[in-house]
């Protein structure tokens, strides 16, 4: 670590991981809302979306801050991080969602299941999106082999500059037409939102009915309050499915469309249903909450299992409610935990041999080539990588913010993404994460506060930042010692012949 | 109309004179504005067909198009009467009776003046407008100008009404234009092919398939069907005529699709072109990576809404929070229509200006850092569609075309738009223009110097700053010139150049950066095979192929199509 | 104070905030339109009729005796910055209702704030249905209201081939979908219906409109078109120089109202049709005052009783349509339920909506238990002076989201 990392850079880094990751949500979680000062879970899940931006500008940096590849495509593997994980969030909210039908809303008003009979309507790609590890790995290996492939065939032709530029934005822009069509089995336009839980769902699922046959005798009998209740609420056509029922597995998927369909609709708690049904401590507290939305549905199922223990197999945990406080701050501090770790991750690449041809393929690529170096494979290697990067920065994002869609593959996001590197100071690893929040924090409030102007203070800034602050935001301090010196060079009456600056092939990111 | 008639009795005395049956279509059309029931209407209107009285047509015509008007009389009956095509300084016209065709007087006899928004225009609905369409078609098969009895016969033809024949047959021995033959034995074989004679039916079946008419195809095509369906019907015969003539239209058909789709890939290739034209120059020649050329087009565009607006009848507009109002000319006609081209040298001057300001103020301290200039004019961008949404609204404004640039004309059945024919002559006179100004002044070559070698070229005395400004205001004032063309086909609002921008770089990146021959090519390739495309899979994936053909091209020659050698190793 | 990072970089500029001495009786409204971006070009006149009727409002007292105090916001026609701010509005401002939203994307990512958060939006522009959520309220016109109308009138017209044309989105295509649906079971054969779609922001329409010259070459056709806003006018441009023109094919445009006009050569479109639940061109008492105060509003737009000051209002060329009257009829259904409710709680309000009437500019309103209008449905023809004629009224359509329930 102390190798990698100076002393000064070690102390910044802790003290502003204890700030972000301790201090900022435990304001939020203990402090009481109203109190001086309480982080807001708003703030707190913008901070965390500004946290995954920042992931994505690092990427974007160790392109071309650091290996001299300006690429314009970089959202688009941003979005492809966001798709894998905003898939897996769809699968769980399938039978809770507006049709309570077993595949995501708009799958049903696009008629999926006629043109995916054999599975229901689903798509087989998305079949094993059902499972948080295939997502998690598709959020890796996604990206990684379209920017392989794309890498493999830009960089081996020695595709270079504003060529590779503006491959890399014909590249996100044909992908972003590709997912607007509704056809493309991605939700066309709207994408993908409404998502309501992450890491599971309360929707009872294939084995949680310890004997289906048995059980929907037992709830059409209906001696209980609550039997009658339940049966009441499964809706006709799962009734007759079940009475058509040859054996336990149709009558199984008849009971699980009937059941979850009462998860999803009503509070199913009522005193006069629940007289008799002994309830666990927390289950009662949660009823004196009343909950709503998702969290209600968490609550349905929990009484149904505590309501028959003998029928239903109890499921410990039933997955995180998005938009609940508590998931909003761990998203944050998940978001804080990546980008620390990116951070570091590029504070190894960059000190290692590798960063050091990095560097070189930067500044000349032929005299790299010619000492024996193969560019093309250094390039692809830190292409992917970028990849990767960028992509865990966007499956964080979408959790956060709630909505994935092609527009966020927009040739312009990418190139919003390469201002805020610029911006923040290129060629270190402070600068984009920098400028990755700064910008977005002043683009949040002057779209807020000055709605009619803000285009003008943002364009402002980026021309003066272009044209007074090469460097970025980090560069500025040095431009401050420069200026000083200049003055007291001036003071002091000597000739002002300033030595030239002859920064541009000193090794970045060394102090 | 009781009420009406007497007051026309009086009209009718003393224009004895006047041919009696024009007096009666006159009457009949008269009685059929002021009829209330929509179908009574319409069956009046056709019983006009026979009139042939050039008022009645001009009365029809007007009521059509919302410009004939309803007049109070002295006693509250209401006159229809049309407006003059003159106007008085005041905007104000003469007014003309429909029914006598006499000018509206005073009392004292001089004729009174009224200003179209002034009165109320006479109701239509769109059954009327096309009953009013047919009849002024069968006016218009006897119209002196070939053009308009052509359409009006193919129109007539397809309604395949028995009725028509004799007005076709008849016409046809006085025709002498043979576009407007052709379309007349079309008509006629068309309308036999509904006649119940099977013999007068299938030949006319066979001519309608050595004519090659496609027009007819559709009818064939459900005649087929029926044919098939009940073959008792319809006798021998039948099919094989129909099939042997649905085989020649189609192949026919395909050999004008051919050439349709070339002049619309050629026409979507010179849009390209003259977009992408000023890039070409700013980022091929210059390396700025001009993120604001759109907005630069934009400004064109709004250049041209301006000078329309000088020409015509004025607007209003904000500067800095306040409404300035300019005048306008109030020109009609082809004093109007001028507009346009004063519109595409004005914009060419105010880019170029905003070009000018641009390189003085920013892009002069990034030609050592070429990619920033991507941030800085992002930001100028920014800024810019902005300034649009504050001076000029934020929504579309309205250019209107000028009356040269306005239809087609068709030869074989394919369509040629005159815009389209403009913007392609257009894109020949901005590369002979932009090839001219390169290889054939001084400053050309000065140019050509700096753009090569900057600090060899400042060595032996050419004023590279001089020379920069100029070329970043030229590659600007083209981009002017193209967005005045976009309002012809296009809409004018402050998003405008987004539409363009990325299909811009990609062109000239394709063609070669710095190598207009490669920019030409590359918008040629890209426009034709984007209408090639589109047909097969669909405008969404058409355009998807053609970027991943992009793609792959790059990858088979890096640098673009067309290579400027250097000895530099880094290109 | 918060610690808040927009604040802190904000604290350079702070000495430009003049805050406002917040008076005590007002009540903060939130207008979440998009400003700047490609759905500014629709979004900025409903901002527009909003402020001008909270300052109807204010001038006669108010809402309960509170002054509305807009709290304007540029979502910038970016997706996630819609949530962000529909939050930043609900959380940070504490707005008592939201009205906002042009594009279904921009709606459908602010609609899980909406709900978390508790919040009440009002939704002015026609979509296509298949959504209902408690805090979203629909004065929009749904499908059966604003689709299925103007079919029947071009079926009833004797037009026997449909051209769909849209953009490649959900709207055009659910939309399509439906349509498609109704016109077999009116007996249409698939034959007869072409169904095609363009990407956003197209420009060239030659091949599109080469083939409808070929597909109306028999004269029974008519185009049904859910080109979104921005397309239509490279597509008229074409349509009109190809010598095609209402007479022998013409265009139903659902997204083209007297907005949208203004940025199209509206005299080659004559004859063209629309279909809306209002029109600047019907003359009642209440429209040509509604018409007339926005007209004098925009020249000098303020809004009375608050410290706000109104800026980026275009004063020329102005003109009323559908979504804003439904906009500002949002504004007096709200106002209307807040009163009867006594309270501006959401829920509460929430109650109180359901049956709510309201006399707009051309007709009533009443407001149903499934968030949609039941409103007068008009089909209009266009006119050269880019008005609408109507030759078609449908009194009182219940707006219906779900398409399995009135296709039936």
């Amino acid at each position: 670590m102390t190798r990698i990392l100076s002393r000064s850079e070690t102390v910044l880094l802790l003290l502003a991981s204890a700030v972000g990751l301790v201090l900022l949500p435990c304001l939020n979680a203990f402090v009481p809302a109203g109190g001086a000062l309480h982080v807001s879970t708003f703030s707190l899940s913008l901070y965390g979306k500004y946290l995954t931006y920042a992931v994505l500008a690092l990427g974007v940096n160790l392109l071309w801050g650091y290996t001299g590849l300006l690429s314009l495509g970089q959202c688009l593997f941003f979005s492809l991080g966001g798709y894998c994980l905003g898939m897996y969030m769809m699968m769980n909210i399938s039978r809770l969602g507006q049709y309570h039908e077993a595949i995501p809303d708009f799958m049903v008003f696009l008629e999926f299941p006629a043109r995916f009979p054999a599975t229901g309507g689903l798509p087989p790609h998305w079949i094993p999106f059902k499972h948080l590890w295939f997502a998690a790995l598709m959020v890796l290996v996604v990206p990684a082999v379209v920017a392989y492939v794309f890498g493999f065939l830009a960089f081996r032709s020695r595709v270079k500059g504003v060529y590779f530029s503006i491959l890399s934005q014909a590249l996100t822009y044909a992908a972003c037409l590709m997912f607007f069509r509704n056809d493309f089995t991605f939700g066309g336009n709207n994408g993908l939102t409404d998502f309501k839980f992450l890491l599971g769902t309360p929707a009872l699922d294939a084995g949680d009915i310890r004997d289906p046959v048995a059980f929907a005798a037992r709830l059409k009998a209906g001696k209980g309050e609550l039997d009658k209740y339940l049966w009441s609420q499964i809706p006709a056509a799962e009734q007759a499915r079940l009475a058509a029922a040859a054996d336990g597995r149709a009558a199984e998927a008849a009971l699980l469309d009937g059941l979850n369909r009462v998860i999803a609709t009503g509070p199913v708690h009522d005193v006069a249903r629940f007289k008799g049904v002994a309830l666990s401590d927390a289950t009662v507290r949660t009823i004196a909450q009343a909950p709503k939305d998702a969290a209600m549905l968490k609550l349905n199922r929990r009484l149904l299992e505590e309501a028959f223990p003998d029928d239903l197999r109890k499921r410990s945990f039933t997955g995180f409610v998005v938009n609940d406080p508590a998931t909003k701050r761990a998203l944050y501090i998940a978001s804080g935990i990546l980008l620390l770790l990116t951070y570091l991750f590029c504070r190894w690449l960059t000190s290692t041999k590798f960063g050091l041809v990095q560097r070189a393929v930067r500044d000349s690529e032929n005299r790299v080539l010619f000492s024996g170096y193969a560019t093309p494979d250094f390039k692809l290697f830190v292409f992917v990588v970028a990849a990767i990067l960028s992509s865990l920065g966007g499956a964080l994002f979408v959790p956060q913010v709630g909505i994935i869609n092609p527009s966020e593959m927009g040739a312009d996001k990418s190139i919003e993404a390469v201002i805020w590197v610029a911006v923040g100071g290129r060629g270190n690893l402070l600068g984009p994460v920098l400028g990755a929040i700064g910008i977005n924090s002043l683009k949040s409030y002057a779209t807020h506060s000055f709605a009619e102007q803000w285009p003008y203070i943002l364009g402002g800034l980026f021309i003066f930042v272009t044209l007074f602050m090469p460097k970025g935001i980090v560069g500025l301090p040095g431009q401050m010692k420069e200026l000083r010196a200049k003055l007291a060079r001036r003071r002091a009456g000597k000739s002002a012949d300033a030595p030239a600056a002859a920064t541009k092939l000193e090794p970045a990111g060394k102090e | 109309m009781k009420r009406l008639l007497p007051f026309l009795l009086l009209f009718l005395l003393p224009f004895a004179s006047v041919a009696a049956t024009a007096m009666e279509s006159r009457k009949v059309l008269v009685q059929a504005i002021a009829e209330e029931d929509a179908a009574k209407q319409v069956d009046l209107v056709k019983q006009l067909a026979s009139s042939g009285d050039p008022l009645v047509a001009r009365g029809l015509a007007a009521w059509r198009g919302n410009e004939l008007y309803l007049l109070t009389g002295a006693d509250g009956s209401k006159v229809p009467v049309l407006l003059d095509a003159k106007a008085d300084a005041d905007g104000k016209m003469k007014a003309v009776r429909l029914i006598d065709g006499a000018t509206v007087a005073d009392a004292a006899g001089a004729p009174r003046v009224f200003r179209a928004d002034e009165l109320t225009a006479v109701d239509n609905n769109s059954r009327i407008r096309r009953a009013i369409k047919t009849t002024l078609d069968l006016f218009a098969i006897t119209d002196p100008v070939p053009k308009l009895r052509r359409a009006a016969v193919v129109k007539l033809g397809q309604e395949q009404n028995a009725e028509y024949l004799p007005h076709f047959i008849e016409s046809l021995k006085t025709e002498a234009v043979p576009d407007v033959v052709k379309a007349l034995r079309e008509a006629i074989a068309l309308t036999r092919v509904s006649d119940p004679d099977p013999t007068v039916r299938n030949a006319a079946i066979r001519e309608l398939g050595t004519m090659r008419s496609v027009n007819s195809i559709d009818v064939l095509r459900e005649l087929e069907k029926k044919a098939k369906a009940d073959p008792a019907k319809f006798g021998d015969g039948i099919s094989a005529a129909l099939r042997s003539a649905i085989q020649d239209i189609e192949s026919y058909q395909q050999w004008g699709n051919l050439v349709g789709t070339a002049f619309r890939g050629v026409s979507l290739s010179a849009v390209l072109l003259v977009a992408a034209l000023g890039l070409a120059i700013t980022f091929g020649l210059m390396g700025v990576i001009n993120m604001a050329h759109g907005e630069v087009m934009a400004v064109g565009a709004y250049t041209t809404f301006f000078v329309q607006g000088v020409f015509g009848n004025g607007l209003l507009f904000s500067l800095v929070g306040r409404t300035v109002t300019v005048k306008g000319m109030g020109l009609t006609g082809g004093g109007f229509d001028a507009y346009f081209i004063v519109a595409l040298a004005a914009s060419f001057v105010t880019a170029g200006l905003v070009g000018l300001t641009l390189e003085r103020g920013i892009i002069r301290f990034l030609y050592k850092r070429p990619l920033e200039s991507l941030l800085a004019t992002w930001g100028v961008s920014l800024i810019l569609q902005q300034i649009f949404r504050h001076t000029f609204g934020s929504a579309n404004v309205q250019v209107d075309a000028p009356g040269f640039l306005q239809g087609s004309f068709v030869v074989s059945d394919v369509l040629f738009a005159y815009n389209r024919i403009f913007i392609i002559a257009f894109a020949g006179f901005v590369v002979f223009l932009t090839w001219a100004l390169l290889t054939k002044t001084s400053l050309g070559l000065q140019i050509r110097a700096v753009m090569q070698n900057r600090t060899m070229a400042s060595c032996v005395g050419v004023r590279t700053d001089r020379v920069n400004m100029m070329t970043f205001a030229f590659g600007s004032g083209l981009a002017g010139m193209a967005g005045a063309c976009m309002t012809q086909i296009a809409n004018v609002g402050p998003s405008l150049g987004q539409n363009y921008i990325i299909d811009c770089f990609m062109v000239v990146v394709l063609g070669g950066v710095g190598n207009l021959v490669g920019t030409i090519s590359a918008s040629g390739g890209v426009g034709v095979a984007n209408q090639v495309l589109e047909p097969w899979l669909g405008a969404v994936l058409g355009k998807i192929t053609v970027l991943t053909a992009i793609i792959l091209f790059l990858q088979w020659r890096p640098n673009g199509l067309f290579v400027t050698r250097s000895r530099s190793l880094d290109g | 104070m918060k610690p808040s990072f927009p604040k802190i970089i904000a604290g350079a500029a702070a000495g430009l905030l003049a805050f406002a001495a917040t008076a005590a009786e007002t009540v903060k409204v939130g207008v979440l339109h998009s400003l700047s971006g490609t759905m500014a070009i629709s979004e900025t006149s409903l901002k527009d009729v909003l402020l001008f009727t909270f300052d109807e409002i204010n001038k006669k007292g108010g809402v309960m005796g509170k002054m509305i105090e807009p709290v304007v916001v540029d979502p910038a026609s970016n997706w996630p910055l819609f949530a962000e701010k529909a939050e930043q509005l609900l959380v940070k401002d504490k707005v008592s209702v939201v009205f906002g939203c042009w594009t279904s994307v921009s709606r459908k990512s602010c609609l899980p704030v909406f709900e978390k958060e508790n919040g009440l939006l009002f939704y002015p522009v026609q979509y296509e249905g298949e959504e209902l959520s408690k805090n979203i309220f629909y004065t929009a016109e749904a499908v059966n209201q604003q689709a299925i109308p103007p079919v029947d009138y071009m079926l009833s017209e004797g037009k026997k081939k449909f051209y769909l044309l849209g953009s490649d989105y959900v709207y055009p295509r659910t939309t399509n979908k439906i349509l498609k649906k109704y016109l077999k079971s009116k007996g249409i054969p698939d034959s007869d219906i072409e169904e095609i779609y363009t990407p956003f922001g197209h420009t060239d329409y030659q091949t599109i409109v080469a083939s409808i010259k070929k597909f109306a070459a028999g004269g029974s056709a008519c185009i049904i078109s859910t080109l979104n806003g921005d397309t239509n006018v490279p597509f008229f441009k074409e349509f009109a120089n190809a010598g095609l023109t209402s007479e022998n094919c013409p265009v139903v445009s659902f997204s083209i109202s007297e907005d949208e006009f203004r940025g199209l050569p509206a005299k080659q479109l004559a004859g063209h049709l629309g279909c809306w639940t209002y029109f600047m061109s019907i003359k009642t008492p209440e429209n040509e005052k509604f018409v007339g105060d926005f007209l004098s509003w925009v020249k000098a737009p303020k809004v009375t009783g608050v410290d706000y000051t109104v800026s980026g209002v275009d004063p020329k060329g102005r003109v009323t349509c559908s979504p804003m009257n439904l906009s500002r009829m949002g504004v007096y259904l709200w106002k209307q339920a807040v009163e009867k409710a006594g309270t501006f709680d959401v829920d509460k309000v929430r109650d109180a909506l359901t049956g709510q009437k309201f006399k707009g500019p051309v007709c009533e309103v009443t407001m149903q238990a499934n968030h949609h209008l039941v409103n007068d449905v008009f089909i209009g023809e266009t006119l050269p002076t880019g008005q609408f004629k109507v030759i078609k009224t449908f009194k009182g359509v219940a707006g219906e989201p779900f398409s399995e329930k009135f296709l039936k």
